[in-house]
């Protein structure tokens, strides 16, 4: 288990992160979500013992990481700026990889590397993009680390390679307990691949949740009524956002779902429907309620 | 896993810089590979019948090279630290962070040790396949030994500016600083003291020992050939605090300064003045001169300096402009530096004795200047107790004598006589030794010929012409044997005109004096005058033709 206490992280006058607690069990796909400059990154360097925290701790299962070997022997970072060795090929990076990690697989190395299609005797300045990401990804999983660190990793590729990817990565939890750490701009991303989910706001976690209880925490109800009505009639109902065209009005709430659908066929609707809420829409209603405007989060 | 060191880690170290290393070894062997195929080619076209010793300058010219490219192995091997992506990576695998910085910088060692040492070998090999030229095992073995020395403390430099530095231009500015500050600090000090009081022995003061030519052997090439080694020596003890100190702002260092200027604000601060801090010593000496308007052009310039240095290394604006109040360290800084100088000549005066009588004994022990006062050259080592002469070769030092006529001012209209000083050991019968330099105007004066008729073993030495072979002389045997042989019909009176260059000439003959290390550091010169040496004079005209000195 990774446990983060009190993490405080400053850079100049900037402070990133500023008392982060959170713990994050094993064999958990874990996403971090937030706006820009939340401190996803440097949470994620936090982690993998590449920053020094001003204060707090982190411990995975009671022992340090920062210039602890024997602890970051487990865990691979992805970054979202890839480094590779000048003039290196997906082979001499393995063979780095190899020389580093214990428990780098060469044979996994090449299964994946057969499943993307990639060269792994080119050179890999000549790749795309897209194929520099999964190279990355192929060294890091091959390592076969306890930890995995995605950082807005999945950025870049296409449908059919981040749907590729993600099954690798569940492959990995479930057969190995792997812990994945994946930070995203993109909450659908995260929605389908996660299951836990923390929301980064100014360098704290404002909101940490299962992703499907998250997902129930607001609704939204779609509803008409044969008579005039206004906003006034759902009073009793904890109402984020309402609109209403003619006598369809559609509204995001907070609270009980099962409560308040049922308050509203007691006054005899024409229609009632419960809409499902993808986590974008949560992301923007909890980021509001902590004075977060919609213009402002970069989806 | 051993924790401090990773073959495989080290491996990489000698892979990543494998460009820059191999490019260093093809020019710095090939290049000192052309000077023996040089003497090679020579030979065929000029024959030689006598076997010469190849002398340590000459062994392996192009290794000095070394000390400028080791710095280069060295940033190129730590310029993961100048990239987030590159710093992220290095900074996340498994190995202690002592680990890594040992194991990179014994690879940047491996390639510069490894590359003197091919050097030194092919050239021994080269050499001796010239014919009739020797290089022993031994100049050779010294030269690498040395050369390996200079560029580790290169090195060493650079491992230090790496660790601390956050971009390549602030890693190759703090190389540079740690380099040469502490030699420009210590030298101009010591130059500045030498500004207050001439009679300052620098050569034989702390200064020369921590600068040029001891523990800070960086500004003179033959330093190292010393056959005392000190330099050298000095240099390897260097390199080891120098990596040592780097290790610790290695291990300490934030990985996030990649891509930034430096590790901390105040080493940012400190590099930026190092920049514009040269510039101030120019300064100093203009004020000294009493210059004042000429300083601002210079004030200016290394406010630009300052202010550039932030611009490059910062890339703001805003930042400049928020560090332009520091910059007033600059002046008060130089004050300080200047006035802790003259504070020093205080103390040298205040121990300086107070009449001859003071005095036990002077030695003139060598040189003070580039050019060799000939006379006292021939009596260097020779204990001198009598009073009047200790007054008359020490009156550059503005000792009272016995009579007006014998205290001369250093600042007196001769003071270009400065450049064939002596240095004077000075034995106080309160027991205490000092060191000055003198620049005795009087030196040839009647006086110190009266006084020196009083021990005619030393009278007779003032007149000696050195003997051709002792020096090294630019005209031929016959032409200085002539010279000499017309010197001694002359009188003590022409004798002393002509030692003290008041018979002027069209033709000179220059003496050059060798030190220890082979090198012709040293010079003097004779005038022929036609009047006093027409058999000379002649001999010259017939062998030089219509080459005349102006």
């Amino acid at each position: 288990m990774i446990e983060v206490n009190g993490l405080v992280k400053t850079f100049g006058k900037t402070k990133a992160l500023d008392g982060l607690s959170c713990k994050i069990n094993d064999g958990c796909l874990y996403g971090l979500v937030g706006s820009n400059g939340a401190g996803k990154s440097t949470l994620l360097r936090l982690l993998s013992g590449i920053y020094k925290a001003d204060s707090g701790s982190i411990s995975y299962d009671g022992k340090p990481v920062y210039d602890n070997p024997e602890v970051k022997n487990d865990i691979v970072f992805i970054a979202d700026d890839l480094y590779f060795a000048s003039l290196s090929s997906m082979e001499s990076m393995a063979k780095l990889y190899k020389a580093l990690y214990k428990s780098f697989d060469m044979k996994r190395f090449k299964d994946l590397a057969e499943l993307f299609r990639l060269n792994t005797k080119a050179n890999i300045s000549t790749f795309s993009k897209g194929m520099k990401r999964q190279a990355a990804m192929i060294l890091g999983l091959a390592a076969r680390p306890k930890y995995l660190f995605f950082d807005e990793t999945f950025d870049g590729l296409d449908p059919v390679m981040r749907n590729l990817v993600k099954k690798v990565i569940y492959n990995d939890a479930a057969e190995r307990g792997t812990t994945v750490i994946i930070s995203s701009h993109s909450l659908r991303e995260l929605e389908d691949t996660c299951d836990q989910l923390a929301l980064l706001h100014r360098g704290g976690i404002v909101l940490e949740s299962d992703v499907q209880d998250l997902k129930t925490s607001l609704f939204k109800v779609q509803t008409a009524f044969s008579e005039p009505f206004g906003r006034e009639k759902f009073e009793g109902i904890d109402i984020k956002e309402y609109t209403q065209r003619g006598s369809v009005a559609v509204f995001i709430a907070r609270g009980d779902r099962d409560a308040a659908l049922a308050a509203i066929r007691e006054m005899k609707p024409l229609v009632l429907d419960s809409l499902p809420l993808n986590l974008e829409e949560v992301f923007v209603y909890e980021l509001a309620a902590l004075g977060y405007t919609f213009d402002d989060v970069p989806l | 896993m051993n924790k401090y060191f990773s073959l495989s880690l080290y491996k990489e170290g000698l892979k990543r810089v494998r460009g820059v290393g191999i490019a260093s070894a093809l020019i710095v062997i090939v290049g000192n590979l052309i000077v023996p195929l040089g003497e090679w080619a020579g030979h065929i076209y000029f024959e030689s019948e006598v076997v010469s010793e190849v002398k340590a300058v000459e062994a392996l010219p192009l290794c000095y090279v070394m000390a400028l490219l080791a710095p280069v192995i060295v940033l190129r091997m730590f310029s993961f630290l100048n990239s987030r992506s590159a710093s992220d990576f290095y900074h996340a695998i498994p190995q202690k962070r002592i680990c890594l910085y040992l194991c990179f910088a014994a690879a940047a060692v491996t390639w510069t040790v490894g590359i003197t040492v091919v050097c030194g070998a092919s050239s021994l090999i080269a050499w001796n396949l010239v014919p009739f030229k020797h290089l022993s095992l031994g100049t050779a073995a010294r030269c690498v030994f040395s050369q390996t020395a200079l560029a580790l403390l290169t090195s060493g430099c650079a491992l230090l500016g790496a660790a601390v530095a956050g971009n390549v231009f602030s890693a190759i500015f703090a190389s540079a600083a740690v380099f040469g500050m502490p030699v420009l600090l210590i030298n101009s000090f010591g130059n500045l003291i030498d500004e207050f009081y001439p009679a300052f022995c620098y050569e034989k003061s702390v200064f020369y020992y921590c600068g040029s030519k001891g523990f800070l052997p960086v500004t003179s090439t033959e330093d190292f050939y010393n056959p005392k080694g000190l330099p050298v020596i000095a240099a390897y003890v260097a390199f080891l605090l120098l990596a040592a100190l780097a290790a610790y702002a290695f291990v300490k260092r934030k990985s996030e300064t990649a891509e930034h200027s430096t590790c901390t604000p105040v080493l940012q601060h400190l590099l930026r003045l190092s920049a514009a801090f040269p510039i101030w010593l120019l300064v100093i000496t203009l004020v000294l001169d009493g210059d004042y308007l000429e300083v601002i052009p210079f004030v200016l310039v290394s406010l630009i300096v300052y202010l550039v240095y932030e611009l490059i290394t910062v890339r703001g604006i805003k930042n400049a402009v928020k560090v332009l109040p520091l910059f007033l360290i600059l002046p008060v800084f130089s004050a300080a530096f200047a006035a802790g100088a003259y504070g020093c000549t205080a103390v040298m005066r205040a121990n300086d004795p107070k009449s001859v009588d003071d005095v036990s004994y002077v030695i003139i022990e060598g040189n003070a200047g580039s050019i060799v006062n000939i006379p006292l050259y021939e009596i260097q080592g020779e204990c001198l107790t009598d009073p009047e002469v200790i007054s008359a070769i020490t009156c550059g030092l503005k000792f009272k004598a016995k009579s007006p006529e014998d205290e001369y001012s250093y600042d007196s209209p001769v003071y270009y006589y400065g450049n064939s000083g002596v240095q004077l050991k000075v034995a106080l019968k309160n027991g205490k030794v000092l060191y000055r330099d003198s620049f005795p105007y009087g030196l040839y004066s009647k006086q110190l010929c009266e006084a020196f008729k009083n021990q005619p073993a030393l009278y007779k030495k003032l007149f000696t012409l050195p003997e051709y072979g002792k020096v090294k002389i630019d005209v031929p045997k016959e032409a200085w044997e002539l010279y000499r042989k017309e010197y001694e019909k002359l009188s003590d009176d022409d004798k002393l005109r002509v030692l003290l260059d008041e018979v002027s000439s069209d033709r000179v003959i220059y003496v050059y004096f060798e030190d220890e290390q082979g090198f012709y550091s040293r010079e003097s010169y004779y005038s022929v005058h036609e009047g006093l040496f027409p058999e000379t004079y002649k001999f010259l005209e017939e062998y030089y033709g219509d080459y005349k000195e102006e």
